[in-house]
Parts: structure tokens; C-alpha cells; sequence
């Protein structure tokens, strides 16, 4: 621990290391700051955008899941689709509002903040965890989810910023949707033993949430305003880049 | 290291069942005069839902590996299937385009299944046996377009098992590449599994949307996907449980 910040209790330096990995969700947004214009075009790429960023995060953490627990993953997965499943139909007969946003598109960007919150427990268990495996360990661990939500921050920028939100609110939920990893870390690490079994279902929890996620709103809106063959290269190419940079950045 | 091949009576038993299941499903389809559009979307979604748990299964291993060809491979397989598919004609689905499409999704599925089966034993034959079951949901569904479009059930059903022809040759031209060329099984498996995703998201989503509401065709694809990302998961080497 001393190479991260020397003279910090363990305590104190997880949670440290977990709140720069949410930290690191907002630089997602940066990317929206330059695209002045969202015609439906550029709303259906945003959307297959983070279609395919979302679908390949989630075959990273089905695979990592599927390493430790086949059957533990696929039932946190279901577990997952169900979560969307409630909250869709709480949140189907009425007309949510998240920020400046109103209705359909509110419910999207909510249903999407929730889906990247859900997911970030998982992360912030997998610092936790790797603090208790030594110094080289929870350095590489810490530095690779920091760069991984980058595409996550993304994501969901991609989906709120073509709706009106300001860059720097895509930012704030961005982090904010990260914010449970320096929450979940910290016991994490303080019960590294008891955790480690229970971590196949947070996988499969996350994973099935956002694939779910993927095929009930993001696919279809984007089918709705972009052609289908687009939006399938478009969804490919990012989802193999995620798989790309998630296995060796 | 691959596992060793699946045995010739095997791969004949599941060889047959993929082209009949084909036929048999366009046959029902096109027999099935009401609700063609619905059965076809419905069909479309747990073809879809198959077709990605096949996908997971063949790219997961690469992955765990880190293997770079694989990713490589599934690049170049969307990109390879985006300007085919850019090449096409736009216009209205005619029964020739659907008969057509159908054989051009064969041969992409050819390819992920002589994958699988390069890489042996009971993965490439559990695969091998989703995509018969995903043979008969489309051919369900090319049935019931052709059927729209006046063709007996026969005709329907013989024009499913020519179009499951492709499917058939690639996969035994793939199987024989990758038994000369071993090196090439990480590639194989990611283009396999590109073609899949982007047949998928390219065909097979949009009109299961348009025939069925978008909530109950994302469950029918989440569930029929993890089912077989499961199966296909358990029959690999030192799968965890």
C-alpha cells in the first residue's frame, strides 16, 4: 500500500484508490463536449455507441464470472434481468424526470444511471478484493477499473448528452454512478474471505442487467432513428474495442 | 490444445438433424396461414438469442486467453459482413431475398460451427446441436415470410433445406482449414462469432422488434442466450460450475 500513498491506514488508501477509479467515470464525457449537433442520426450512433460498449463490458465480466461459477453467474444474470424488469414496469406508467430531461427519455437515462450504478458495485468489490492480495495486485487491479470506466462514463454520456443534459452533467452521473465502488470496497477488503464467494453473482448481476438493458431500449431506439445495418457495425466494432481494451489496457 | 473431433457418426447424426430441422421449421411455418409476421419476429428472437449464447461460447475462451487474434478475427468478420451487406439491393423483402438471406445467415453460422468444432469434444457438439434448434426457429420464420408471399409449404421447405446447404459446406471447409492450419483457431472462433453478432443485430432484432413488443422479445433473447452461453460454458475444459 505504501506505493499508492504512503503513511494512509489500509482502510483509508481502498477507499481512496476506489473513489479515483469513480473519479476517472467523468472524463467519459469529454468526447460530448466537442459534438455541437444531435440530429436522430447521431442519437441512434450514441446509442449503438453505448449499445456496444455496454454489450462488451458485460461479456468481460460474464467471462470473469464464468471463471469462477458458471451456474453462480447465470443466476445472478437472471437476477439482473429481473431488476430491469421491476424497474421498468415501476417506472412504465409514469412520466420520471431526471434533471432537465421529461418522460421517455428520462426513463432511458434512469434506467441506464441504475444499470452503471448496479454494475459499479462489482467493480468496487474487485478493488476491495484485490487489496487483500497484495501491493502489485491492487495497483494493477485499481488502474484497470479506473481506465475501464472511462468507456462507461461513455456510455452513458452517449446515452444522456444527445437528450440535452450539459457535459458537466453527463460527468456528474457518470461519477456518480461509480460512486458505490469506494462503498463497496472498503468492506470488500475487510471481509476479503467472505466476499469472494458471493462474487460470480455480482458478475452475472451486472452483466444481465446492462445485456438486458441493451436489447430492451438502447437497440431499439437506435433501430428507431438509424438503419439497422449502421447500427450493427457500429455496435460490433465498439463492443470488440471494449473486449480489446478491457483485456489488455 | 483442441480436444479431439467429434466422431464421423456424430457429426453425420448432427449434420442431417441441422438441414431437416431447417426444412421441417419452413415446412410448419409456411403450413401456418395466420400470424406469419408475429411467428416470424418470435422465431427471429430466440433465433437471435441462440445465435449470441453460440457467440459467447466461442469468444469467451479467446478472451480468458487474452488472445488478440480472436478480437482480430471477430473485426474483420463485422466489417467483412457489413459490406456484403452493403452490397445488397434495397427494397422490399421479396421470398427470393428472405430464401437468399437465410442461405448468406447459413453460411456465417458455417463458419462459427466448424469453429466450435475445431476446437472438439463435447463444445463443438453441443454447439453443433443449439444451431440445429436455432435451424428450426428460422426456418420457422422463413417459412411463414414465404408463405406470405404464396409459396406452398414444400416449396418453403425445400428452399430451407438448399439454403442450409452453405451452412453445411462451410463448416466442413472450416473444420479442414483448421485441421491443416491449427494456428488459425483463435481467428476462426472471433470471426464466427462477429458474423453472429452482426447477422443478429443486423436482421434478425429489427423484425423481431417490429413483430413483437420490444420487453417480451429482450427477454426471450436474454434467456435463450444464457441458456446456451451456459451450456456451451459447461462443456468446456475446466469450466468453473
Amino acid at each position: 500500500m505504501g506505493a499508492l500513498v504512503a503513511g494512509w491506514p489500509p482502510v483509508a488508501q481502498v477507499f481512496a484508490a476506489a473513489l479515483l477509479t469513480a473519479v476517472a467515470t467523468g472524463l467519459g464525457a469529454i468526447p460530448f463536449a466537442f459534438l455541437r449537433e444531435m440530429s436522430a442520426r447521431t442519437i441512434a450512433r450514441a446509442n449503438a455507441v453505448a449499445a456496444g460498449l455496454m454489450l462488451g463490458a458485460s461479456f468481460g465480466l460474464l467471462t470473469e464470472g464464468a471463471t469462477l461459477g458458471g451456474a453462480r453467474t447465470a443466476l445472478g444474470a437472471l437476477a439482473g434481468v429481473a431488476l430491469i424488469l421491476v424497474t421498468q414496469r415501476l417506472l412504465g406508467d409514469h412520466e420520471p424526470e431526471f434533471g432537465t430531461l421529461q418522460g421517455a427519455g428520462a426513463r432511458r437515462v434512469l434506467l441506464v444511471v441504475v444499470v452503471m450504478t448496479v454494475h459499479s458495485f462489482a467493480e468496487g468489490v474487485a478493488v476491495g478484493v484485490s487489496f487483500g492480495g497484495g501491493e502489485a495486485l491492487a495497483v494493477a487491479i485499481t488502474l484497470a477499473i479506473a481506465v475501464h470506466n472511462v468507456p462507461e462514463g461513455l456510455a452513458i454520456s452517449a446515452v444522456m448528452r444527445p437528450r440535452g443534459a450539459s457535459v458537466l452533467a453527463c460527468a456528474g452521473w457518470s461519477v456518480f454512478s461509480s460512486l458505490p465502488q469506494p462503498l463497496t470496497a472498503v468492506p470488500a477488503y475487510l471481509f476479503v474471505e467472505q466476499v469472494r464467494p458471493a462474487m460470480p453473482y455480482g458478475l452475472g448481476f451486472a452483466a444481465g442487467a446492462m445485456v438486458y438493458m441493451v436489447l430492451v431500449e438502447l437497440l431499439p431506439e437506435a433501430f428507431e432513428e438509424g438503419e439497422a445495418p449502421q447500427v450493427a457495425g457500429i455496435v460490433g466494432l465498439t463492443m470488440v474495442g471494449m473486449l480489446l481494451f478491457q483485456r489488455h489496457v | 490444445m483442441p480436444a479431439p473431433a467429434p466422431s464421423p457418426l456424430a457429426l453425420g447424426a448432427v449434420s442431417v438433424a441441422a438441414v431437416s430441422a431447417a426444412g421441417a421449421g419452413a415446412w410448419l411455418g409456411a403450413a401456418r396461414p395466420a400470424g406469419a409476421g408475429r411467428l416470424a419476429g418470435w422465431a427471429g428472437a430466440l433465433a437471435a438469442g441462440v445465435m449470441l449464447g453460440v457467440g459467447y461460447a466461442l469468444m469467451a475462451p479467446a478472451l480468458v486467453r487474452a488472445d488478440v487474434a480472436a478480437t482480430g478475427g471477430a473485426a474483420a468478420a463485422i466489417v467483412g459482413s457489413h459490406l456484403l451487406r452493403a452490397g445488397r439491393t434495397a427494397g422490399a423483402r421479396s421470398a427470393t431475398r428472405a430464401v437468399r438471406d437465410s442461405a448468406l445467415h447459413s453460411a456465417a453460422e458455417g463458419v462459427a460451427l466448424g469453429a466450435a468444432l475445431a476446437v472438439g469434444g463435447g463444445f463443438g457438439l453441443a454447439l453443433a446441436w443449439a444451431i440445429v434448434g436455432h435451424n428450426a426457429a428460422e426456418g420457422l420464420g422463413l417459412g411463414a415470410r414465404l408463405r406470405a408471399d404464396g409459396w406452398t409449404p414444400a416449396r418453403a421447405g425445400r428452399a430451407a433445406l438448399l439454403a442450409r446447404g452453405g451452412q453445411l459446406a462451410l463448416g466442413a471447409l472450416t473444420v479442414g482449414v483448421l485441421a491443416v492450419q491449427p494456428a488459425l483457431v483463435a481467428a476462426a472462433l472471433g470471426a464466427g462469432f462477429g458474423a453472429l453478432l452482426y447477422l443478429v443485430i443486423a436482421e434478425l432484432l429489427p423484425e423481431a422488434y417490429h413483430a413483437g413488443g420490444r420487453t417480451g422479445i429482450a427477454v426471450v433473447v436474454s434467456l435463450a442466450a444464457g441458456l446456451v452461453a451456459l451450456l456451451g460454458g459447461r462443456t468446456l475444459p475446466g469450466a468453473g460450475g
